[in-house]
């Protein structure tokens, strides 16, 4: 369904992205794994749009991303839920996951996509009515993940979904993304700690210093011993 | 840059205006002169400061009308007075508006300066008793080195003597100007535009500076006003609005404010582009609004941007370029072919034990006092909970490292040991002083210097700049308005020292922009040792470098903290080879508790510490 | 006092497309004074056309806001020109707007000359209130009225329609927004033209009242922008309450003491930029 191929990014000059490639499938769970740094978000943001790469291809379901505005590749079905969450503080919760129902028109209707959202996050259903500004962090990121679930996209980016949540409510929020992939949804997580990988990740890519260092299946990372020196924290 | 020849011939053409051609064109020159010497002034606070004022016109009519009061209500006609007063009158506002406009940056320094040119105006326009309302107060004609030239008349009077005294002016702004921007002063000022957060994290309060640089361009501007005056012979309530700001601001970027000369260039062709295009049409306005259009959108730097392609950085000082025989760049390289990692005294990685601090020895037994100390430290974020309670102290001679997971609160910790963050209760104390939240400036004076886990550095400065805007504010030369920066050997000295300690001496040159991402961290840190403070933070100063390089770097940290006398580091660390290499003791935080304190052997045999921030799940 | 409220009225509507323009695209946008003074000889010319062609005098309030909303059509291209340097300084984008000041300074006065323009007397069809002693144009009235409607509909746009949302949302982090499928360069399009158009119908509004003036535009900037510090940037509430300290003020000085009309105002401005930068009433944008 998406096809990174050997993109590569500057960022004022330096060098961010280096002939980065990867896949995600239909209905497959990928996820990207690297430190702080490492040129995650880098990746996703230069699929949303927001960057662009001084080579490379991006296709999505066979066609180019490279060069259409953000909102165009929000509307061919991209969602994203970015590291900081940036919910919409001025808007109510409701009001949050709505919006993306607006922009966006698919098979579903409006009520079924935000229905969907809800059931995946129950807990954000109390606080419907309440302003963004209201939340704690880790509802900040249900609610991220929930509003570009509301998208209705064939294909989901998520950044770092599990960073600063607290270990409790990690499970569920594991489960809810593994219930994305069920729903028909492709998602791509980015995540900095290997162990916060989800069980029924398909394919797992390690990035370091903005190159593909590790493409394969979580298991065979868990026993790589330059990935695990890398993103593991080993003490050697 | 301008060659020195050209600069000659421009000066030589201006003086022999009045010889050729009619005096026509010697009158027309005669505002620029004014003009020039109030955009060296306002270019001082624009170009090098990086504020943009609204409200300059108000110094202009400062000026214009301290010339009118002296002349026309005290009869006192001797220009040199009126010259000293228009400035002192221009400072003794300048000061007080300044305190209020500086405390604000971009888009609200230009609301606050608008507003106060504007009050001045309506009190210029309504008070009609004192101002003469909007009539506005005859300026006569004054006494130059005190002579009155009556034998003259006025054009005469105006394209004669008045015109080479209004050169003599500008060219003597000029110079003044010209070494106000290359002295360690300038310097600073330049930083602060760059970058003040971490001006102020190497001992450069912007404030200071910011109310300095307004100041000098009041005075400037009350100097032009009142040059300006003579020859319309009139003072205003108009030159105060806000439009003649606006004009002015208009011909700073029409000549281009990241060159030293652009301001002057921007007068002179403002001044005579007006002349023209008002004899064509009486839409003048129209023409030149779409000018600034065109320049704004497709010249941002002026028409000077169109000579000097080099000119990103305003007049950028020469200390790198001076290759006078103690010159920076005869510091022998000790950087081998591989990048600046090899000037490590000791090439191979991984020599766990550490030679110990200097200050470490010290009689057996005693427990020295410690230098830095944090206090059951809570620190909230709205009601997220950063900091929950951590109590540390580090001693002398002490390498301690913080370690956990990303969010767990080092960095927090980091900025509320440094006084950027107050925290929310508990207490701070360096050298026994509370510290809690009274910012980088003063900690860097205590002898606390740090470094950034995010890329912080001057873009627009070279690696001897960011370098030198250091040794400059630990030596205390920022007060030095008119010294010369390039021939400060002290200075250049220290410079080629931190330079050549880490592997930067033969990249003097470069912008710290273009640096590769780890040497820009790699030079952030070297800023701080050049603090030459007692204690050192260090927030992650290897990430972003490969692993190979980490451990040369270690080296190069260890030996310039040796030379330079620190007495302690702290650094936060993820690379765990890294910790347990160097420290002496690791302090690990999960989510902003102290989850343990000890030696690397007693850390390495917690498994509660293991499993939650070395990320190894309990066998 | 009451001619302050009615200048409070007018004020509102240009401060309000200051504020909303600010808001949404933090561009600080001089130019609205301008679009005041466009909107105030348009409005003339067009209701002295419509009057010489037979249209009932009753009707000129209707015409001056048409005018007012056709006169908008200037946004789009405007707005087109401002997205060059979106991605810029702050300071490139207020040299920017303030290179329109100079520009459509001169456009008006390529069409309309230097002399002031003048509705006449029509205002007074709607007819005059006696209140004891004072003696009350309805008209001015009628703008009040107009001004207070209209502030209640623009807060009912944002706050409660599709549109306002997705504009809030915008203003708060266009980046996301995009990424939610917003398309920006059409929203800011259309806020902008929104901001014109009621800078326009304030300048339209005010003419039968005053005459219309070339230096209208330049001297409603000033005020607008003293309004908006007072009340907070970006804060729609700030425009309503900001509008009504200044106009109110402003007839309070100049029936006691009329050489403190202006001054008295920047004092408060720069009382207000020192003590609570944020404004007196400073809420997120709109």
């Amino acid at each position: 369904m998406l096809a990174v191929q050997a993109l590569t990014v500057d960022i004022r000059a330096s060098r961010i992205l280096d002939d980065v490639r990867l896949e995600v499938g239909e209905r497959e769970l990928v996820c990207l794994v690297g430190r702080n740094g490492a040129g995650k978000t880098t990746t996703l943001r230069t699929i949303m749009g927001y960057l662009r790469p001084v080579a490379g291809s991006i296709t999505f379901r066979g066609r180019s991303l490279v060069g259409l505005r953000t909102h165009e590749i929000a509307a061919l079905g991209v969602g994203f839920s970015p590291e900081e969450s940036e919910i919409f503080g001025d808007l109510t919760v409701a009001e949050n996951i709505e919006i993306a129902t607006w922009t966006r028109t698919t098979a579903r209707s409006a009520a079924e996509r935000v229905e969907r959202a809800w059931a995946l996050f129950p807990e954000l259903r109390a606080y419907a009515a309440r302003g963004g500004t209201q939340l704690s962090g880790g509802e900040r990121k249900m609610l991220s993940v929930a509003r570009a679930l509301a998208l209705d996209p064939e294909l989901l980016l998520l950044d770092e979904p599990f960073e600063g949540l607290s270990p409790a409510i990690l499970p569920a929020l594991s489960q809810s993304i593994a219930a994305i992939t069920r729903l028909g949804h492709g998602v791509l997580l980015a995540e900095s700690n290997i162990h916060h990988v989800p069980e029924h990740t398909s394919r797992l890519y390690v990035i370091e210093r903005g190159e593909i260092i590790f493409a394969g299946k979580p298991q065979d990372a868990q026993r790589d011993a330059t990935v695990l020196r890398i993103i593991g924290g080993t003490v050697s | 840059m301008i060659g020195r020849g050209a600069l000659g011939l421009a000066l030589l053409a201006v003086a022999l205006v009045p010889f050729a051609g009619r005096a026509y064109y010697a009158t027309l020159m005669l505002p620029f002169f004014g003009y020039g010497l109030a955009l060296l002034g306002l270019n001082l606070l624009f170009g090098y400061t990086g504020l943009l004022s609204f409200g300059h016109a108000l110094f202009l009519a400062l000026g214009a009308y301290t010339a009118a009061y002296l002349t026309s209500a005290f009869g006192m006609v001797h220009f040199e007075a009126i010259l000293v007063s228009a400035a002192a009158v221009a400072a003794v506002v300048a000061v007080p508006t300044g305190l209020l406009c500086v405390r604000y940056v971009k888009i609200y320094f230009g609301m606050l300066t608008l507003a106060f040119g504007m009050l001045f105006y309506s009190f210029l326009f309504k008070f009609y008793a004192l101002t003469g309302g909007d009539e506005g107060m005859r300026v006569l004609r004054p006494k130059l080195l005190g002579r009155g030239f009556d034998f003259l008349d006025k054009v005469e009077f105006l394209t004669g003597p008045y015109y080479f005294y209004a050169l003599a002016l500008l060219v003597l702004g000029t110079v003044v100007m010209w070494r106000i921007v290359r002295s360690p002063f300038g310097l600073c000022l330049r930083a602060i535009r760059e970058n003040p957060d971490k001006a102020a994290a190497v001992g450069v309060s912007a404030r200071c500076y910011r109310l300095a640089a307004f100041v000098i361009a009041g005075v400037f501007g009350g100097v032009g006003g009142a040059l300006l005056a003579v020859p319309t012979g009139l003072a205003d309530p108009l030159l105060a609005y806000w439009t003649h700001s606006g004009n002015l601001v208009f011909m700073l970027l029409l000549g281009g404010f990241a060159n030293f000369f652009g301001p002057i260039l921007g007068a002179f062709v403002f001044i005579f582009l007006q002349d023209q295009v008002m004899s064509l049409t009486q839409y003048w306005r129209f023409i030149f609004g779409a000018l600034l259009a065109i320049v704004v959108i497709c010249f941002p730097r002026g028409l000077m941007g169109l000579f000097d392609s080099e000119g990103a950085s305003a007049a950028p000082s020469d200390i790198h370029r001076q290759r006078g025989p103690h010159g920076p760049l005869r510091i022998p390289s000790q950087r081998g072919p591989h990048g600046p990692l090899r000037t490590s005294p000791v090439d191979t990685p991984a020599k766990p034990a550490h030679e110990p601090l200097p200050s470490r020895a010290r009689p057996a037994g005693t427990r020295p006092r410690p230098l830095i100390e944090a206090r059951d430290v809570v620190k909230l974020y709205g009601d997220v909970v950063a900091l929950d309670g951590v109590s540390l102290a580090v001693r002398e001679g002490e390498f301690v490292s913080i370690i956990g997971p990303n969010g767990a609160g080092k960095t927090t910790l980091v900025n509320v040991l440094s006084g950027l963050g107050k925290p929310s209760s508990g207490r701070v104390t360096f050298k026994g002083v509370d510290v809690a939240g009274i910012g980088p400036v003063r900690l860097v004076r205590l002898g606390l210097a740090r470094s950034f886990q995010l890329v912080n550095i001057f873009p627009g400065l070279t690696v001897a700049e960011t370098l030198a805007v250091t040794v400059v504010s630990r030596l205390g030369r920022g007060r030095r308005l008119l010294a010369s920066l390039a021939r400060d050997a002290e200075v250049r000295a220290q410079v080629g020292d931190v330079a050549a300690l880490f592997g930067f001496a033969d990249r003097l040159s470069c912008l710290a922009g273009t640096l590769p991402q780890g040497d820009k961290k790699l030079l952030d840190v070297a800023g701080a040792f050049a603090l030459h403070p007692d204690v050192i933070l260090l927030d992650e100063p290897t990430s972003g470098v490969s692993t190979r390089d980490k451990h040369a770097i270690m080296e190069v940290l260890v030996a310039a903290a040796k030379r330079i006398a620190i007495k302690a580091i702290i650094q936060v660390e993820h690379d765990m080879d890294i910790v347990f290499g160097y420290s002496d003791r690791i302090v690990a935080l999960h989510g902003g508790r102290l989850l343990a304190d000890g030696t690397p052997a007693e850390i390495r045999a917690d498994t509660h510490v293991v499993t939650t921030v070395l990320g190894k799940r309990p066998a | 006092m009451l001619g302050g409220v009615f200048h409070a009225a007018v004020l509102f509507l240009a401060a309000a497309g200051l504020q909303l323009v600010f808001g949404v695209q933090k561009i600080l946008n001089l130019a609205c004074g301008s679009f005041y003074a466009l909107g105030a000889y348009f409005g003339v010319s067009l209701v002295t056309w419509a009057l010489g062609a037979g249209a009932p005098p009753s009707l000129f309030l209707g015409i001056l806001i048409l005018s007012g909303v056709l006169l908008a059509a200037i946004g789009p291209p405007v707005e087109r020109l401002l997205r060059t340097i979106y991605d810029r300084d702050e300071s490139f984008q207020l040299l920017l707007t303030f290179a329109l000041v100079l520009m459509f300074e001169d456009v008006i006065r390529f069409f309309w000359g230097t002399a002031p323009h003048q509705l006449g007397s029509v205002y007074l069809i709607y007819g005059q209130l006696k209140v004891g002693a004072l003696t009350i144009p309805v008209y001015n009235l009628v703008v009040i009225a107009a001004g207070a409607t209209i502030a209640a509909a623009v807060g009912w746009l944002l706050t409660r329609t599709r549109f306002g949302r997705l504009v809030r949302a915008a203003a708060e982090n266009p980046r996301m927004a995009e990424a939610l499928g917003i398309d920006l360069p059409r929203l800011y399009s259309r806020v902008f033209t929104l901001g014109v158009a009621l800078g326009t119908v304030g300048g339209a509004l005010v003419i039968p009242a005053t005459a219309a003036m070339n230096e209208m535009g330049i001297e409603l900037i000033v005020e607008a922008f003293a309004v908006v510090v007072i009340g907070g940037l970006g804060s729609m509430r700030g425009a309503f309450a900001g509008a009504l300290i200044v106009g109110v003020l402003k007839a309070v000085a100049i029936a006691i003491y009329p050489e403190l009309e202006m001054l008295g105002i920047y004092v408060i401005v720069i009382a207000v930029l020192v003590l609570r930068p944020a404004g007196l009433f400073a809420r997120a944008a709109a």
